[in-house]
């Protein structure tokens, strides 16, 4: 699989839009007969920065597909990471009450420009391994905010604010990013599909564009606004470009692809995703700009 | 090829026995009100239990001995017409059939009725005519040719409300659809809710499932013939009809009394005129509708020579404000020269054009794209028929393509980042068939053979490019080298031996067994980016990387007539073995992708089933029942582990009931009900939760099922008494039809999206059509 181009992208979700103006009424939930079972896969949720002190790591195992949860922890595992001249243990904990974490306090001042390599040993003896390679991330020169051109337009039931970023991409094609917003030092990207993938393939060397977009109501003259951008892989640009159509796009009939596992980097059938980053962030203090 | 034809020619005189003292009788049967040619009408010799059927244009010859005859020509609908003549040469004897002002339901069955199922040696084979097709209730009270060939055994729809349909366990694309010999990329129009087949222009259609004669090629799995209406050659006159969505109107008539006439036919939609009472400003300025536009003339040179041209364009037009413009469509062109040199050889000649293209323009918020695509082909055609006795004949000809693909070239912008312009891979290509095939009856005509072979080559021309891939990853190959294929030069050849094979078995009078055997090759094949074809899903040929298709199809059948061939009857059984069918991989980037070829695999499929049919084509009730039990399978490395999986049309059980009954005069009724087992799908068995959303997690590909399909639809057609009966020319009807009657939810596809209002809650939910549909039409003709 090579990533989804941002050509496909724009095509997509223009495509989306006009499905969704066209079929919008005819949707109908329904609870599927599925030969669903819980615990048959691990989930691993590992995403590691330069940034902060601890870094976490949460296993789960996958449940019922109607199953209301928030993921069923996964206790008693060894989780290591390694690389040539160092390794990092986890150890288990409780965060706010929920289980399945694993903490490390070190590893986040020691990453560099090197490829990690995660191992999972479960309580069952199974083990699961990823590997992912550290690179540098650019830094964001500046934050700009602007009204969406088409907020006005009645599209979108109330003002939409562009958020851009300002930076020069790294040397070389074949870079991918993954942009995060703050407001008021909350993450409001904590979702896969909220946060924005980017790939440089056909971008100039100095980027400048509109990477996430807030609503009028989420955010207040005076409040700070941070933009953060991480260095992922290629696979890990995939993800996210498959989380997207598996989910929110899944079953569209002109923009869906068919169902397919989102993919992983993890071994022996386990899914989610291991990626180590580079971080980079700019705050600014928003103003509401002229229309 | 040579030697094999040498062969054949060699053969052919074999079976040339006895034929000293034979004369050829032969002509064509026409209405004889219309001046239009008649296929299938029965021509039959009472008294030596001897006969033949007219073919598609009309013609009919027959091989007897120097005597005095009465020859009966019978057709459904049609009063018989019994002819007195004495042979003592070859002789040509036209004949026009009088259809006593469809008066139908009044036909009286008489003891000699067409016995086409059970005497011909086709199978695999159905040919419906408007007629047929009109009775079953229509979809917003449009009737569609694509949506009743669904019905029939062995066909499923694409889709609830989709034109697409599905053959025997093969692709959509494995479909070749031609109107008038002309090749129609994409026989769909608004998202596939409609065919792009004008009822008010279609004379016949014919579909071929199996035992497919080698005049055809270059697809997988099934030809639809669609044959447009011939101009009346001796009056004027218009019919037409105001429906909820659309309107038709369609004018014919003489252009040179008794030789030449011409048909021209057009319909366009109108429901987006009511956008523009909407208070929304985008809606108001948006546009949805298409329209299209048949024309056919004829020339009658003399008796011997016709000249007949047969043009199509038609147009989908999406326009959403100033963010959104998408328009697409089909162009047809077919001349054809028919000529009977003596009364025992005719040939025919045809120049064919079919173009397809697509144009997409987006402006959302900072980005922006342009996409043009078009495919093309130019063809020429030409055949001829041999008529050694009326047992024995040959056909064979030639045809040539040039093929133009360009998927496309792609303009897309992020305000202020990037802009790039994709020329997808554009290609050209060479296609040429040679066919032959030759029927004989035998064992007074107990046994009838009809075998042939077609000589298919396919041959890449530049320019184009080609890639090569390095496939260490088989689930992300990644393009390593490049060959620009420089113009004029021909790159890749493939050749295939496609042969054919039917063979028909008397038992008795009114039952028959049939055996079939074909081999087809397909080299162009189109990307398929979502659950079924969409406007944009672009064609691509053969390559380096993509093999050409194979599919070899052995089928059996028994064939009984009951009630004096009132009801039709057959049971045919089917294995298909396909190899180098293409999918995508999973989460495969096939949009506007220049390295489309990474995304798909090839490798094998098979599908069988056992197909019932029971016919009943006239009297006050009429119509079919059919059933299928079907499967299909494929089995593609790096698709679903290597392991074997449904194919997307796999429905194991598909049943159809489709039927008219004249109640009266005045008023008839139509109904049609479809069951069908759910599609094969992808479901999950599982939920993995990752940074706070969930998603899906699947096992085997297609390994579970969407909820059974059925759906029942009804018509009621009035037809007002015109106020002085027999002499007003003028006629109307009113029809009213239901869709969907009792409102089943049958799924298009399944959305795992999350719900705005129930957030962290797995959900899923059916994408569908509504129903009860109802509609209403007012038909005119005079």
């Amino acid at each position: 699989m090579k990533p989804i181009n941002f050509i496909s992208h724009i095509i997509i979700s223009t495509l989306a839009i006009l499905f969704l103006l066209i079929w919008s009424s005819c949707e109908k939930d329904v609870i599927l007969e599925l030969a669903d079972e819980e615990g048959r896969y691990i989930i691993v949720e590992a995403n590691l920065t330069n940034d902060g002190d601890l870094q976490w790591i949460r296993l789960t195992q996958s449940s019922s597909y109607y199953d209301v949860n928030r993921g069923i922890g996964l206790k008693g595992a060894s989780v290591i990471i390694e690389e040539e001249d160092d390794l990092f243990l986890f150890s288990e904990a409780v965060v706010d009450s929920v289980d399945g974490f694993y903490l490390q306090p070190q590893i986040s001042k020691k990453l560099r420009e090197t490829t990690y390599r995660l191992q999972i040993t479960t309580e069952d003896q199974k083990t699961y391994t990823a590997q992912s390679t550290f690179r540098p991330v650019p830094e964001l020169d500046s934050v700009t905010v602007q009204l969406n051109p088409f907020s006005e337009l009645g599209i979108f039931e109330e003002r939409v604010y562009d958020i851009f970023a300002h930076f020069r991409d790294l040397p070389d094609e074949g870079n991918f990013y993954l942009f995060n917003l703050y407001i008021n030092n909350q993450l409001k990207t904590g979702r896969p599909n909220d946060k924005a993938p980017v790939s440089d393939i056909n971008l100039e060397e100095y980027v400048s564009f509109a990477v996430l977009s807030v609503n009028e109501r989420d955010v207040n003259p005076g409040d700070t606004l941070t933009l953060e951008i991480r260095s992922i892989s290629r696979e890990n640009f995939n993800f996210y470009s498959a989380f997207f159509f598996q989910t929110d796009l899944s079953g569209n009939p002109f923009a869906g692809a068919p169902p397919a596992n989102i993919p992983t980097n993890l071994s022996q059938g386990a899914r989610g995703f291991f990626q180590v980053s580079a971080v980079n962030r700019k705050t600014i203090i928003f103003e509401r700009p002229r229309d | 090829m040579t030697i094999l034809l040498a062969i054949l020619l060699f053969i052919i005189p074999v079976f040339h026995v006895n034929a000293e003292q034979r004369h050829t009788l032969s002509g064509t049967v026409r209405d004889a009100r219309t001046g239009e040619s008649l296929p299938g009408v029965n021509v039959f010799i009472p008294r030596i239990q001897a006969g033949t059927v007219t073919d598609l244009k009309g013609e009919y010859s027959l091989r007897l001995r120097e005597d005095e005859y009465v020859i009966v020509f019978s057709f459904i609908g049609y009063s018989d017409a019994e002819l007195k003549i004495t042979l003592t040469e070859d002789t040509q004897l036209n004949v026009s059939l009088d259809n006593g002002g469809i008066r139908l339901s009044e036909v009286v069955v008489s003891a000699e009725r067409s016995r086409r199922n059970v005497e011909k040696t086709d199978m695999g084979t159905v040919s419906l005519s408007i007629e047929s097709i009109r009775n079953i209730p229509a979809f917003l009270g449009e009737t569609d040719v694509l949506r009743s060939i669904q019905l029939l055994p062995g066909v499923q729809s694409a889709g609830d409300g989709n034109t697409g349909f599905f053959v025997r366990g093969g692709n959509a694309d494995h479909n070749l659809v031609l109107l008038d010999e002309a090749v129609v990329y994409n026989a769909s129009h608004l998202f596939n809710f409609f065919s792009v087949f004008n009822p008010d222009a279609v004379k016949d259609i014919s579909l071929y499932k199996g035992g497919i004669s080698p005049e055809y090629g270059g697809r997988l799995a099934s030809v639809l013939d669609v044959s447009m209406k011939e101009g009346d050659l001796y009056q004027y006159k218009t019919n037409g009809g105001i429906g909820l969505i659309s309107s038709r109107l369609t004018l014919e008539g003489p252009i040179q009394y008794g030789r030449s006439s011409f048909l021209v036919s057009g319909r366009r939609t109108y429901a987006d005129l009511f956008l523009k009472l909407s208070s929304d400003p985008t809606q108001r300025e948006s546009q949805l509708y298409f329209y299209d536009l048949n024309a056919k003339t004829n020339y009658v040179i003399n008796p011997r020579n016709r000249i007949s041209f047969t043009g199509y364009y038609g147009k989908d037009i999406t326009i959403f404000s100033d963010l959104f413009s998408f328009d697409w469509g089909n162009t047809t062109a077919s001349l054809n020269w028919n000529r009977t040199i003596s009364p025992r050889l005719s040939s025919d000649v045809s120049l064919l054009y079919s173009n397809y293209q697509f144009n997409i323009a987006g402006d959302i918020g900072p980005s922006s794209f342009r996409w043009n695509s078009t495919i093309d082909n130019l063809s020429l055609k030409a055949g001829a028929n041999y008529l050694f006795a009326d047992n024995n004949s040959i056909n064979m000809g030639v045809q040539s393509t040039l093929h133009n693909l360009n998927p496309g070239t792609i303009r897309a912008e992020i305000e202020n980042a990037a802009a790039a312009t994709f020329e997808l891979t554009k290609s050209n290509a060479l296609e040429h068939g040679l066919y032959f095939e030759q029927e004989v009856s035998l064992f007074n005509q107990q046994l009838a053979i009809n075998y042939g072979v077609r000589s298919s080559f396919f041959q890449i021309i530049g320019p184009g490019t080609q890639y090569t891939y390095d496939k260490t990853d088989p689930l992300r190959w990644t393009a390593k080298d490049t060959l620009n294929l420089e113009r004029g030069n021909i790159y890749d050849s493939y050749h295939h031996w496609e042969p054919r094979l039917s063979l028909r078995f008397t038992l008795t009078e009114n039952s028959s067994v049939k055996a079939s055997y074909n081999r087809m090759v397909q080299y162009i094949q189109q990307s398929q980016s979502a659950q079924s074809v969409a406007p944009y899903d672009v064609w691509y040929p053969v390559s380096n990387n993509i093999p050409p298709q194979l599919a070899e199809q052995v089928s059996v059948g028994f064939f009984r007539n009951f009630s004096n061939d009132l009801i039709e009857t057959s049971v045919e059984l089917y294995y298909k073995d396909m190899k180098n069918v293409t999918d995508v991989i999973d989460n495969g980037d096939i949009l506007g992708n220049e390295f489309l070829e990474a995304e798909l695999r090839t490798g094998k499929g098979w599908a069988y089933g056992a197909e019932f049919l029971v016919q009943k084509e006239s009297g006050k009730l009429s119509g079919f029942v059919g059933y299928t039990w079907a499967l299909s399978k494929r089995k593609i490395e790096d698709i679903n582990e290597g392991r074997a999986y449904f194919a997307p049309n796999d429905r194991r059980h598909d049943l159809s009931l489709s039927g008219s009954y004249q109640w009266s005069s005045r008023w008839s009724m139509g109904m049609s009900f479809i069951y069908a087992t759910g599609t094969a799908a992808t479901l999950p068995v599982g939920k993995l939760f990752y940074q706070n959303a969930f998603a899906p997690i699947y096992s085997d590909r297609n390994s579970g099922r969407l909820p059974d399909y059925h759906r029942l639809d009804l018509s009621v057609t009035y037809t007002p008494r015109s106020r002085q009966a027999e002499n007003r020319r003028f006629k109307s009807s009113w029809n009213f039809s239901v869709f969907n009657v009792y409102g089943r939810v049958n799924p298009i596809s399944v959305s795992y999206a999350e719900k705005a209002e129930k957030p962290g809650i797995p959900n899923s939910s059916f994408f569908y059509i509504p129903g009860p549909i109802p509609a209403i039409t007012w038909n005119f003709s005079f």
